[in-house]
């Protein structure tokens, strides 16, 4: 079970830019995710070489890093084959392998095991039926499959989406996928769904959907205070766990803040003045020195917590409970300064 | 004629129901080859599902029975149990990317294959399940075709096939 440092809910609007994917989503989720993890993705994903064609090790892995981003990285361990053969192998190894048995027609399978919502193991198995192209530059001939961009489709199922089609341009999701074609690159939908579970922005009827850049936006010099708070993001609170932890939840919950905010224009008056407030302190720890909030700042964001609070569903309300609480205590700071 | 006109049909039912370009990450398999992989092709509604691991305890699988309200093409009867993989056992549960989940109580169309072995299974994986809603068969891309129409391709593919073989 993760640890949570909930009073980032808060906080964080105040702290942290937007990031936010622009595009119209129309991705699917499966409804099972690695999100309750500290560290998606982080625990070791094995790729079994024995019987995969050419630089199809490689390859694998490019596709799972398209789905990289500052909320999470795939992480592999030594390439070797802990499942015995077997697909698909409940044994709590996250297994990549080359092989058969998977049925006529059939490309790449993946299968995930969950408790709840939450994944606890997934395996993929490439078939040995078809002929596969595993460079890095160059294209697939015509009737060559891009082990790559295949990599990149499975992976997307490990990681909680489902099939997405009728959306243009086609998305690594799509559930249809021909020889020679090429696939890799993440669309604006495979992002959107991919922050939808792990955060990030999510847009929706065309609006801004991060709760700073809403507070912002019209702002006289939100620009240049969205601007600094990207920079806060990418260089602080990026070097440490706790920091990335925030940044990641802050994501997750992003799409409710921006709601309330949209419904509470005095709200966001009050996300200005914070962020205004604390911005000198903000720029020196973006500078490389340490965040240090005074007494008027933790109780100008405990305010905000609380007129957060009154808008917050119960999950939202409950976590803000507990920011508030640990704000009191004053550890988180301890924990971000430290590298 | 009557064949042209069968071929038009399968071709209109084709284009509705599949996606129409490349091939699917699962290959995709045309309303021709699934018919004629098909030992049965039934209409009907999922009334049992019942998930268990497998002998290692290394994968869940789900035995999914269909009360049959019409035999499309097959030997007559009045339920066809399949099995698919994934399932829910306890506190685990399993799925894959090509397998689908069921409802217990929503109707289908199902091409199911393996006869001869000791549990069917569908052809094509989810290729192989149809939702049938309002007397419409709804395809993998969301396309809904007329039942009547849906049968009558498939009935038309075997007819096709053998006048196919018939030819040679």
């Amino acid at each position: 079970m993760m640890r949570v440092s909930l009073w980032k809910m808060g906080l964080i609007p105040v702290f942290i830019g937007s990031l936010c994917a622009g595009s119209a989503s129309g991705f699917t989720l499966t409804g099972k995710n690695w999100a309750y993890q500290a560290s998606p993705m982080g625990e070791n994903w094995n790729v079994c070489p024995v019987g995969m064609p050419g630089s199809g090790v490689q390859r694998t892995k490019d596709g799972a890093a398209e789905w990289d981003y500052i909320g999470f990285q795939f992480t592999f361990g030594a390439d070797q084959c802990l499942s015995g053969g077997a697909y698909p192998a409940f044994n709590n190894v996250n297994q990549v392998d080359f092989g058969g048995g998977l049925g006529a027609g059939v490309l790449a399978q993946t299968s995930w095991w969950f408790n709840g919502k939450n994944t606890v193991e997934c395996d993929l198995r490439f078939s040995n039926a078809w002929n596969w192209y595993t460079g890095a530059a160059g294209s697939p001939a015509a009737n060559q499959f891009d082990l790559w961009s295949v990599a990149a489709h499975e992976m997307g199922h490990c990681l909680g989406l489902g099939h997405q089609d009728g959306i243009v341009p086609k998305p690594v999701m799509g559930s249809t996928f021909g020889a020679g074609e090429v696939r890799r690159n993440l669309t604006a939908d495979d992002v959107a769904g991919r922050n939808a579970i792990y955060g990030g922005g999510v847009t929706y009827g065309g609006g801004v959907t991060c709760p700073a850049t809403q507070s912002l936006q019209s702002a006289p010099e939100g620009e240049t205070s969205l601007a600094t708070l990207r920079q806060f993001r990418d260089r602080f609170l990026a070097r440490s766990p706790e920091g990335k932890l925030w940044t990641r939840l802050y994501y997750r919950h992003a799409w409710e803040a921006t709601l309330i905010l949209l419904r509470n224009p005095e709200l966001r008056a009050q996300v200005r003045d914070v962020i205004n407030q604390m911005m000198p302190a903000i720029e020196a720890a973006t500078d490389g020195g340490p965040l240090s909030l005074t007494g008027k700042d933790n109780r100008a964001i405990d305010k905000l917590l609380k007129a957060f609070a009154k808008e917050a569903g119960h999950e939202l309300r409950r976590s803000i409970r507990t920011a508030r609480r640990e704000l009191r205590r004053r550890r988180f700071l301890s924990r971000l300064n430290d590298r | 004629m009557k064949t042209l006109g069968l071929a038009m049909l399968v071709l209109l039912v084709t284009a509705l129901v599949f996606p129409s370009p490349g091939s699917a990450l699962m290959v995709e398999m045309s309303m021709d080859q699934l018919s004629q992989e098909a030992d049965n092709v039934v209409r009907g509604t999922v009334v049992k599902q019942v998930s268990a691991w497998n002998l290692g305890h290394t994968a869940i699988h789900t035995d999914v029975t269909i009360a049959v309200d019409e035999v499309i093409s097959g030997s007559e009867r009045s339920e066809v149990t399949f099995r698919i993989a994934g399932g829910v056992v306890g506190e685990i549960g399993m799925r894959t990317s090509n397998d689908p989940v069921f409802q217990t109580g929503e109707s289908v169309i199902v091409f199911v294959g393996g006869d001869e072995v000791a549990v069917p299974t569908l052809v094509g994986k989810a290729q192989g399940a149809f939702k049938v809603e309002d007397d419409a068969v709804i395809g993998v891309d969301g396309k809904k075709t007329p039942m009547a129409d849906f049968v009558d391709a498939v009935r038309a593919d075997g007819a096709l096939g053998s006048d196919s073989l018939d030819a040679r």
